[in-house]
């Protein structure tokens, strides 16, 4: 087991990066539901578009990031990349279950149907089994580099369905409206300023729900240590 | 459209915020319990003070 395993005594605070995330959040609260103006077409419909494509960067970044824990993991054998990589996988599941069910809700009204079989949404269900799947796998394999290794090959081939759910809606036939295009935007200034307040305030809020995660993997792993070193 | 669309909004909102909210406490009460047994653990290895060992004893 890696040397660097050091868990703090103090309990779990918020931290710096806490309460950034804290107000950065309330800021894009603030922007989606008060100062934006409702959409033409859609009216407050629309609110829900701007935290549901945040879900869905945030779900794409933390497979990205266990995709690459994976790999520098193969590669050195520390265990700070493993810990990385699972606690960016299940904040990822995380969001991309926000993603599905806030897309769900905004497709009841748009398109009269809570769920359909487009290739957008199946993708996206395609990749929260996929890591699921990943985050039971890790449950069941005792051997911590065992488990290490058999994690790092799935979050690296899973990964492969991140290009295949954002490129699904250019490749397939799709109801799912199509947002970004090669230099363009399909949403008007003042939506895609409130957007990317939005894009920001979850990117800082994924780096501090990964960092507390990661802090849980470190603590688990230097109990499992301690616990195999007193009956050794 | 009006307090229909609404009432969408509020729930795709607390869907969010509830969702978030249990996975953080979760994980905060997760990494708190384990820190308790991780103490207890270090506890119980590190050497008790003030007793004699039971080897010393016997040779006495």
């Amino acid at each position: 087991m890696n040397a660097s395993l050091t868990v703090s005594r103090k309990r779990p605070s918020m931290g710096i990066l806490g309460w950034v995330a804290s107000l950065a959040m309330l800021v894009a609260i603030y922007t989606a539901l008060v100062w934006v103006p409702p959409d033409a077409d859609m009216g407050d419909f629309q609110r829900i578009f701007y935290f549901h494509v945040s879900s869905a960067w945030v779900a794409f970044l933390s497979f990205f990031v266990t995709f690459l824990g994976g790999i520098i993991y193969l590669r050195t054998r520390d265990f700070r990349w493993d810990f990385l990589a699972v606690s960016s996988a299940e904040v990822g599941v995380v969001f991309t279950s926000i993603a599905l069910i806030t897309g769900s809700i905004w497709a009841r009204p748009i398109w009269g149907a809570w769920w359909t079989w487009d290739p957008r949404l199946t993708t996206t269900l395609i990749l929260w089994f996929i890591y699921v799947a990943y985050l039971i796998l890790r449950k069941n394999v005792d051997d911590p580099s065992r488990r290490a290794s058999l994690a790092a090959v799935i979050g690296i081939v899973g990964f492969v369905d991140v290009p295949i759910v954002f490129m699904s809606i250019r490749w397939w036939r799709t109801i799912h409206p199509i947002v970004f295009e090669p230099g363009e935007f399909r949403v008007a200034p003042i939506m895609m300023v409130t957007l990317l307040v939005s894009l920001v305030a979850f990117t800082i809020f994924y780096a501090y729900l990964v960092t507390v995660r990661a802090s849980l993997e470190r603590a688990q792993m230097e109990v499992e240590a301690l616990e195999q070193e007193s009956w050794d | 459209m009006g307090s229909n669309s609404l009432l969408f909004v509020a729930a795709a909102y607390g869907v969010i915020w509830v969702v978030l909210f249990v996975y953080l406490f979760t994980i905060h009460q997760r990494v708190a319990a384990l820190r308790d047994q991780l103490e207890a653990t270090r506890k119980r290895s590190e050497p008790e003070s003030g007793r004699i060992p039971a080897k010393a004893a016997v040779q006495d």
